[in-house]
């Protein structure tokens, strides 16, 4: 491109110039705020998938955490600012919820769950109107549907953390206390994962997503009853409701990923996919042999 | 000076309605753009909640109620929870459990993995879950308000036109060729359904392509609607082609470096296609010709699939443009004189061709280290020689059929002389000079248009065709009798000078009684007479000067090729050379008219 740029400024007459200059500026000058925005995605998009690989992939990398750490922080610093400072030239170019977003979900994984809480409202109650409300070019259904739910994503990680709590050796009255604010976030989270899934239209992508949360969220129900019920007479009707809600978010799941547009997954990797979630959760082999129905 | 005041004017009013369109564009593709989501923190892979609800619940109820053991862990767990289990009690619950789950779905008639069970903790979320899933485009396929790629890459677009509009003014003029040709550019982007993965970097930078072509040369290409159709049809063959060869599985580097080299051909295909169509209008730009975009991605397929490793992504550095350009031009040659090279959408023998060729080149200048020719250099002009004229010849030259490029008679030729040219002098030989590489392009040059015109030279032997051998010995017969002062072009004309007459006189290729093929022993005579040991050093000093020499081969050789050849006339020949360098030479220089008429006496 420079070499280009060259060739072509070596051949402009002297008195070009000028336009050059008025092009210049006009071409570039007002739209700092969408590259620093498109900056601030991309280093939360990398992030993430550095995260979700270290979490969730087969191979762990030394200095990961640390990095994508680094990275949200960066994001969030960067959209911070851009909204404190950008918010009237974000919200003309129809940029300002999906600002609001990605900074709600930097927050939300550098662990402040009640400021990420609170950048959401604040966008829903603004910024991020509910699709149908306004003009269609201006909406913003991934961003809207991800502040919905974004209090049941922040209720999924408490509950994990809360895992760790409790454990082991502590009196049955103190495990089943914890078991119950488990309990209660997960629920909580599959409501607000429920009322998001419902302002998206058919056939998002974000439903995929949406299904992967509400497995996990019904994985840490499940972790909860065997690690803290234990000898205990909650424990056998816990277990069968933890595991009649993962039949449900997993047949959610199947239909999401069975269902998108035809030719769009290799169907060996969908039905990798659907099998290891069967087994993680501990499913019948002929609710994985059913096919969806997809009409 | 009013012309500068308009221009500058009508290019403030594009600037504004360009910058804010860019602004829009821009802003669009970053609200569209998909994130990657991080997932909230869960449990992943299986565990003892997993085996339990298998056992009690799940598939594995059977084994529940028949294996004590299972029964025994399981229990323990539920009263005493995950912590109650040894090491070894845990790894064995996990052991029947993957052995349990697996004999499930082998009596489902699911697939199970050839390792067996998976290892219960390496399980966490498959690619799909993790790659594909978390993926999220703003709105569903084909419910983006500004869902097509031109929208998505206007802002890049309109930076670039905004970029040039100042060295081409007449850009902003609708009605002008240029803006015609670059909107018949886009036209081609303009209802292509752009799935996520496609391609769509690949158009700026053709577009930037085409505009770098249109300010250097406004000549080719502009003038009419010809040039458009040209354009339009070059960059669907070169999108196509590019979209097809991201198949799944490629690096991001591998996939940056296929779309460098789709635009380089793209730039390869405008200059070579300009060209060919300035020297055969016949049979290019035909406005109307519904096999013009074929022939366009049978070339841009062959040069992708058969140039994409020795390229490395980038055929400018690795080539030259110019020298792409010319390959391009000649393939584009080739398949517009035999379109049945072109196999509708893509064409198996010519990208056959041009990969054996790219890879016969390289072997043979990877088998003799110590050559200066490079492939970067040599590849091309072959490449170019071949397909020319392969063009007039395609049933002589190719008759094992289109489905074997590899037994091509002329790549073979080229292979085979081309090692010969490049081998290193054999140890104690008198002439030791190297070939350049403009001289080992001649020597081909006049190898592949001599097959061409005469496939006899080639039709013989598909491992080693005759031409192929006689260059060899003649490079041979140099190496042991030239002069160690006798020059490389010297040496390129006299193959050039013998391989001709071979080809019109036929007695040239027969072997004597010894056999020697005659020509090689003419050629010994001629070099034993002006550097043998039995050569006068009056004679050696004049043949010093090259051009000596190259005169007197071609008029021996000329003679010769009026004369057929036995061994009488060569016993004969000797002789008279024997005779008349001295008394030729003893004048300071040679009087060809003289010496010829001389020989041709002496051959009687």
């Amino acid at each position: 491109m420079s070499v280009r740029a060259q060739s072509v400024r070596s051949r402009i007459n002297w008195a070009a110039w000028p336009v050059l200059l008025a092009v210049a500026l006009l071409a570039t000058g007002c739209v700092s705020h969408i590259e620093t925005l498109r900056q601030a995605e991309q280093g939360f998009s990398r992030a993430a998938e550095m995260e979700n690989r270290e979490r969730y992939g087969d191979v762990r990398t030394a200095g990961a955490v640390e990095s994508y750490t680094s990275a949200y922080r960066i994001s969030a610093k960067q959209l911070e600012k851009l909204i404190a400072e950008n918010s009237k030239e974000l919200a003309a170019d129809n940029l300002l919820c999906t600002a609001y977003t990605l900074h709600a979900l930097a927050l939300w994984r550098l662990a402040d769950r009640e400021g990420a809480i609170r950048q959401s409202k604040a966008a829903l109650a603004g910024a991020c109107a509910a699709p149908g409300a306004a003009d269609p070019r201006s909406e913003t259904p991934r961003d809207h549907a991800l502040l919905v739910a974004l209090p049941g994503l922040a209720r999924i990680d408490e509950a994990s953390a809360l895992l760790g709590q409790g454990a082991g050796t502590a009196p049955p009255e103190e495990r089943i206390k914890t078991f119950r604010r488990i309990k209660a976030d997960v629920v909580d989270a599959i409501r607000f994962l429920d009322d998001a899934e419902r302002e998206l239209p058919p056939g998002h992508p974000l439903h995929g997503y949406f299904a992967l949360s509400r497995m996990g969220a019904v994985r840490v129900w499940q972790v909860a009853v065997v690690n803290l019920l234990f000898g205990t007479d909650l424990r056998e009707p816990e277990r069968k409701a933890a595991q009649d809600a993962g039949r449900a978010a997993w047949l959610q799941y199947r239909q999401v990923i069975e269902c998108r547009e035809p030719g769009a997954d290799d169907p060996a990797k969908v039905a990798a996919g659907v099998q290891a979630w069967s087994k993680a959760l501990g499913l019948s082999a002929a609710e994985v042999t059913a096919a969806a129905r997809c009409d | 000076m009013p012309i500068d005041v308009q221009l500058i004017m009508l290019a403030i009013r594009a600037a504004i309605r360009i910058a804010e369109q860019a602004r829009h564009a821009f802003a669009d593709s970053i609200r569209s753009a998909a994130i990657t989501l991080p997932l909230p923190d869960f449990p992943a892979a299986p565990d003892l909640s997993s085996i339990e609800n298998f056992y009690r619940d799940g598939d594995g109820k059977e084994f529940f109620t028949a294996n004590l053991r299972v029964r025994a862990l399981v229990g323990k767990v539920a009263e005493k929870g995950p912590r109650a289990l040894t090491a070894d009690e845990e790894k064995e619950l996990n052991a029947l459990f993957d052995e349990h789950t697996l004999l499930i779905r082998a009596r489902n008639g699911q697939v199970v993995g050839a390792g067996g069970a998976e290892p219960l903790a390496t399980i966490g979320l498959t690619d799909e879950d993790l790659v594909v899933l978390v993926s999220v485009r703003q709105w569903r396929k084909g419910q983006d308000p500004n869902p097509t790629v031109l929208r998505r890459v206007a802002g890049t677009l309109v930076n670039i036109a905004v970029d040039y509009a100042v060295s081409m003014p007449d850009l902003a003029n609708s009605s002008s060729a240029r803006s015609r040709l670059l909107r018949e550019f886009l036209v081609q982007f303009q209802n292509v359904d752009f799935v996520e993965t496609a391609p769509t970097e690949i158009v700026p930078m053709m577009a930037t392509s085409l505009l770098d072509f249109m300010s250097i040369h406004p000549e080719l290409l502009v003038k009419d609607r010809r040039g458009q159709v040209l354009v339009q049809h070059a960059a669907g063959a070169v999108y196509g082609v590019l979209n097809a060869s991201l198949q799944a599985g490629l690096t991001l580097t591998e996939k940056d470096q296929r779309t460098e080299l789709a635009n380089g051909i793209f730039r390869a295909l405008l200059r070579g296609a300009a060209g060919a169509a300035a020297d055969n209008p016949e049979l290019f730009l035909r406005a109307s010709s519904p096999e013009e975009q074929d022939l366009l991605r049978s070339v841009a397929g062959a040069l992708m699939d058969s140039l994409g490793d020795a390229a490395a992504g980038d055929p400018d550095r690795a080539f030259g443009s110019e020298a792409f350009a010319h390959v391009a031009e000649a393939a584009l040659l080739a398949v517009g004189r035999h379109p049945e090279l072109a196999v509708k959408g893509s064409s198996p023998f010519l990208t056959g061709l041009v990969r054996t060729t790219a890879v016969d080149v390289a072997a043979a200048l990877a088998e003799n280290p110590g050559t200066p020719l490079e492939a970067s250099t040599i590849l091309p002009e072959v490449l170019r020689l071949v397909l020319v004229n392969t063009a007039g010849n395609l049933d002589a030259l190719a008759p094992a059929g289109l489905d074997h490029p590899e037994k091509q008679l002329l790549v073979v030729a080229t292979r085979e002389v081309l090692r010969a040219v490049a081998a290193a002098p054999p140890t104690g030989a008198a002439w030791r000079t190297g070939f350049s590489e403009d001289e080992a392009l001649r020597i081909i040059g006049v190898v592949v248009q001599e097959a061409a015109q005469n496939p006899g030279w080639v039709a013989g032997s598909i491992k080693d065709p005759l031409i192929a051998a006689v260059v060899r010995e003649l490079l041979a017969t140099m190496r042991r009798l030239g002069s160690a002062r006798l020059d490389s072009a010297t040496a390129v004309a006299v193959v050039e000078s013998v391989l001709r007459a071979m080809g019109r006189q036929y007695t040239l290729q027969l072997k004597s009684a010894a056999g020697k093929r005659y020509a090689t022993l003419a050629l010994e005579t001629v070099l034993g007479a002006l550097f043998g040991p039995n050569a006068s050093a009056q004679v050696t000093w004049v043949a010093l000067r090259g051009q000596v020499v190259r005169d007197i081969v071609d008029t021996v050789f000329g003679v010769l090729v009026e004369k057929s050849v036995n061994d009488a006339r060569l016993q004969a020949l000797g002789a008279v050379l024997g005779e008349a360098l001295p008394l030729l030479a003893s004048h300071g220089a040679l009087d060809m008219v003289e010496f010829r008429n001389g020989i041709a006496g002496g051959l009687k």
